[in-house]
Order: structure tokens, then sequence, then C-alpha cells
């Protein structure tokens, strides 16, 4: 309707009303997202200069970020010499517009794509971890630029050491970003180290011998880096992909990357229980607990609770408390929402083509709120289908990895000097 | 002093646009706009009209139908003003929709400026370059080959 008034507007009438350019740029452009934004670099010189200045890359990374999060990258889990990472992007309706291959969208220039893998998220920043040579990037996929962390450990001795789990957030309280990895050296020790976007270095603080055991059951190393991770409250938390099956009190740990602090939690073991992923609802890390029974499967979701301990020790205790509950039919839960909606991946038979190809089917579900008596729900719930594919069914093995949240920016905060500011306030 | 801003629902003030027309408003319809409500707290007589000096008549007749409606908070749900305002909005030609972004910039109404850019930014997110310059009536100054780099750098962008 809008287009067609326009249309007729500029035959007849071809002089409107003049828009300032920073009621353009500071009220208009920044509610776009990264893609018309970039499309409209060049339209002028002065949307050029505009829109690649740092503040607009600011003031839109935070405007979009203030929305929700609805745009996701998975890859497969058992990474081949393939393209393995996509982008799923979903409009405030949780309709799929965007599916796409993120080599379509852009090809890193300081590392070769095919060894390396996304291993966590932060502000439109993808941190990467090439399995080969260990080593750690951190790229903003949207402008190509790329800090190369130089480690965590050197060349010649990655094959010494294995890693754990690694983790990237930004630090409000000092205005830093933070790199945290575990590691095993020689298969005798543990090593935690940290990477400061500020110092541009890697430091270790602390040999965690007595975690040993703890850290080296935490399933195969090759696939380490599916283990789901959160950062909530300076604290970025990992929880084991799969149950043990050995009765162990399995645990999510922490590590504080302010005060380098260690922190156990305990998972309950309220009922069966295989993969449990995490993930962050209000501000508070929202565990889930995934198993199946029977033909059908049920998600229960719980939010941590930290409370100090009654002695006046700065200890802190950590409880879990039963919010959200879903039971549905599917393969593998993708990826929780803040809204409460969830992904599920579900592959069914199809019956009515001649050959026996599988469906993949990408469904929304709504998970439900759960009050103290209420019933286990019986009926799996039916949700909606928002992508469907009989391509040979092997599309399914991007949606068996970690699926991490992504807004995409054209923000990227290499230069230290951006991190100087506020850093007074 | 503070009494302008605690007194009865039922006082009116006059606004007057840039071609003269006169409207009167209630206060608290009035004092969504943080410019007008900056200017009563500076003025001795509140009778005399206020000037909105940039702003015709007819596009402040919009902005007071705009101000109204959000003005009386209790009657309806949320929901039910969002819907509201979408179809306010749409009912705009583009020409009167940037007349009111640029009222709503001067008069300082930061719900109708949120409304007005989200709809600006809704109409231009799915046109090409060439579109915008059109619709904001801007020249391309870049050359041919200027154009064809930028393009090349992200040709993702530029995709449907």
């Amino acid at each position: 309707m809008m287009n067609n008034t326009s249309a007729q507007k500029s035959k007849h009438e071809p002089t409107y009303a003049t828009l300032p350019d920073h009621l353009i740029q500071e009220n208009i452009l920044i509610r776009l997202k990264v893609k018309p934004v970039i499309r409209f670099k060049c339209v002028s010189k002065g949307w050029f200069s505009m829109i690649s200045s740092r503040k607009f890359a600011k003031q839109q990374f935070e405007f979009q970020s203030s929305l929700n999060d609805q745009t996701l990258i998975v890859q497969e889990p058992q990474r081949n010499t393939e393209e393995d990472k996509y982008y799923l992007s979903f409009d405030e309706n949780y309709n799929l517009t965007e599916f796409v291959g993120l080599k379509e969208k852009c090809l890193p220039r300081s590392f070769n794509p095919l060894n390396t893998c996304v291993v966590d998220y932060c502000d439109g920043l993808l941190l990467m971890f090439n399995e080969q040579t260990m080593r750690i990037y951190v790229w903003n996929p949207v402008t190509n630029q790329c800090r190369d962390t130089n480690g965590p450990v050197a060349l010649d001795k990655v094959d010494d050491y294995q890693m754990k789990c690694v983790g990237f957030d930004y630090v409000p309280l000092i205005h830093d970003y933070k790199i945290g990895c575990f590691m095993l050296y020689m298969n005798i020790s543990v090593h935690a180290l940290m990477f400061s976007f500020k110092t541009g270095l890697w430091t270790e603080w602390a040999l965690l011998d007595d975690y040993y055991e703890t850290l080296e059951i935490y399933g195969d190393p090759s696939v380490f880096v599916d283990s789901s991770k959160v950062f909530v409250d300076d604290t970025i938390y990992w929880a084991p992909k799969r149950l043990s099956n050995e009765g162990d009190e399995e645990e999510i740990f922490g590590m504080d990357v302010i005060a380098g602090d260690m922190m156990f939690v305990p998972i309950v073991h309220r009922e069966h229980w295989e993969t449990a992923k995490l993930f962050k609802m209000n501000g508070r890390l929202a565990l889930c607990l995934i198993g199946n029974g029977g033909n059908k499967t049920v998600c229960n979701v719980f939010l941590m609770k930290l409370t100090d301990a009654d002695d006046g020790h700065t200890v802190e205790i950590a409880s879990w408390e039963r919010v959200l509950s879903l039971t549905y039919i599917g393969a593998d839960f993708v990826y929780l929402f803040e809204t409460g909606m969830c992904l599920v991946s579900n592959i069914s038979l199809s019956l009515s083509l001649s050959l026996s190809s599988q469906f993949l089917r990408l469904m929304l579900h709504e998970l439900s709120q759960v009050s103290s008596q209420e019933q286990e729900q019986e009926q799996p719930d039916e949700g909606t289908i928002v992508w469907e594919s009989v391509e040979r069914g092997n599309l399914c093995r991007y949606f068996s990895g970690v699926a991490l949240g992504y807004c995409e920016s054209l923000f990227s905060p290499f230069d230290p000097y951006l991190l100087q500011d506020n850093q007074d306030g | 002093m503070a009494s302008t801003s605690t007194s009865t629902l039922s006082r009116k003030l006059i606004l007057k646009s840039s071609d003269g027309e006169k409207f009167e408003v209630d206060e608290n319809v009035a004092m969504q706009s943080q410019t007008i409500k900056h200017m009563i707290e500076d003025l001795d007589d509140i009778n005399s009209p206020i000037p909105v000096s940039i702003v015709t008549g007819t596009i402040l007749s919009k902005v007071i139908e705009y101000c109204k409606k959000h003005a009386t908070e209790d009657s309806d749900s949320d929901e039910q003003l969002k819907q509201w305002d979408k179809e306010y909005a749409n009912n705009m030609d583009l020409n009167t929709l940037y007349y009111l972004l640029l009222a709503a910039n001067y008069m300082e109404i930061k719900g109708l400026l949120e409304l007005i850019t989200q709809c600006v930014a809704d109409m231009i997110k799915g046109k090409s370059p060439e579109e915008i310059r059109a619709h904001f009536n801007i020249k391309n100054d870049f050359t041919p080959q200027e154009e064809a780099n930028i393009r090349n750098e992200n040709p993702w962008a530029f995709e449907n």
C-alpha cells in the first residue's frame, strides 16, 4: 500500500520532506538488521560513511541486541571437510526468514574454515576453534574482521594438550571480553587459561589437579566443543554433554572470569534424563534436562538460584527450580528461546513417496509453565513446523550439535581503544 | 511553580501551528510533548496560544490525534493500542509520515517518534539501494567502479 503511494507520488510530486541525516541514522537505520544496512552502504558516500562509522555500528548493535534473539548458528557435531555451519534467522512471529550456510555469507580470510568450528558467541562475534592447531580466533562474519588470539598454546606444544571447554563473553564490570578454557595437559593435570581483549594475552591462573577426574569424564574429547555453555553473572558455565550413566553425581562447572574461582553445581537427578543443555532466561542460568520415555521426549527446564550460605562465608549455594516443561515427539532439542519457545528437530518417514525418503522437520514448541501440583503432561505437544525438507534427511546432523543464539552486528571491538569507553563509569 | 503539572486534568491549552491554526487540547494531552512541557514551565500565562513553530495545522492535528489516544491509558489494553498505532501509521501517505516524523522529533514525543521511525524502517528494509535513493531523494555520488567494489564485499546482502 505504502509502496503504491510512494510510486505514484514520485511521478507527480517529486519533492518530499527531507529528513535530516541524523534522524535517518539514529532513528531509522538502527532499526534495520545488518543485511539491509550493508546493502544501503552503496546508496551514497554520505550513507557509506554513516553506516561504516563505529558510532553507528555500536548504536545499531545496542538496538538490535535489546530485541529478542531469534537468530541461531547450528553446526554438525562430527565435523568433516564440508561446510558445516548454518545460519538460521526468525522474525518476531518465529517464521523462518533465512536458512543459509555461513560460507554463503562470508569466507574468512584469516583462518581455514574447514577445520575450524564455532565454539561460542558474544555480541555479534563468533569464537572459532581450529581443532588441528588448537588456535582460537574471534571472528565477525559480517565485517570479516578477525582477531587471532595466538593461543591458548604454542604450536609446538599442541600435542601435549587436550581442549576440554571453551567459553567467551563480555564482562561489563571490567569492560572487557574474556575467553576462558580448560585443558588437560599430558593426561596428568588440568589447566585453566583466560584471554583478555584488553591485554591481548593468555594468562594461566590455576592448576586444577584436584578436578582432573571430574573434567576427564567430560566425554569424548573430539566432541568437547558441543558441550553446552552459557555465561551468567560473570561466570561461564559448562554442562556435560551426556549423562555418564554410572550413577555418578553429574555436575555443571563454572569459571568466574573476574575472580578466577571455580564452581561446581550438582545437577538434580529428579528423573531419567540423557542430555543436559544450558541456556539463559531472564538473566538466569537455565538448565534443560532432556530424556526419552518410550516414543516421546520430555524436557524440563530448571532455573538456578544462588543463595549465600548461612555460615557467613562467601560460598554460595545453588539450587534448582523447575519452571517449564514440554513433552514432544522429536529427535533433538535444538534451542530454547528466552520467550519460552523452543526448536526441536524431528525426523519422520515419508509415506506418500515411493522412495522411503526421510522428512526432516524443524518444529517450534511452546513450553508450559510448571506449577507444583500439576500432573505431568500426558499428550505430546504437536508444535508447528517452521521448516521441512525431504533432502536425504542428512541435514538433520546440523541440529544435533549445539545451537548458538547469535545476533549479526557490524560492531567488532577488537581495537583495545574501544574497550576504554566508560571505563571510569 | 510546580502547580502547573499537578493541577486538574480539565485544564486546557491552546496550540498554534506554523500556519496560524489553533487547537484547544487538554493539558495532559499536550504534555506528552516534552518540548511543550518545558515551554509551559517557563510560561506565565497559559491562556495565551503556545506556538509550535515548524508544524503545520494538518500535521499538528494528526499529532494531537495520537497524543489524545495515548493520554487515556486506562481505556485500552496494550494490544488494542498497538493495533490502533498500526492503523494510524498505515493511513498516512509517505509525505505526511515524514512531516510527522519531523514534528515528533521537534516536539519530543518519544512514542510517536518510535512508531513512525519503525514504520519507515519497515518500509525500506526490503528495498534496493536504487529504490532508497529514489525514496529519500538522494544522489548517487559513487563511480560505477566504487559501487561495484562495495557490492562485491558482501554479495549476500544484495540477494533476496
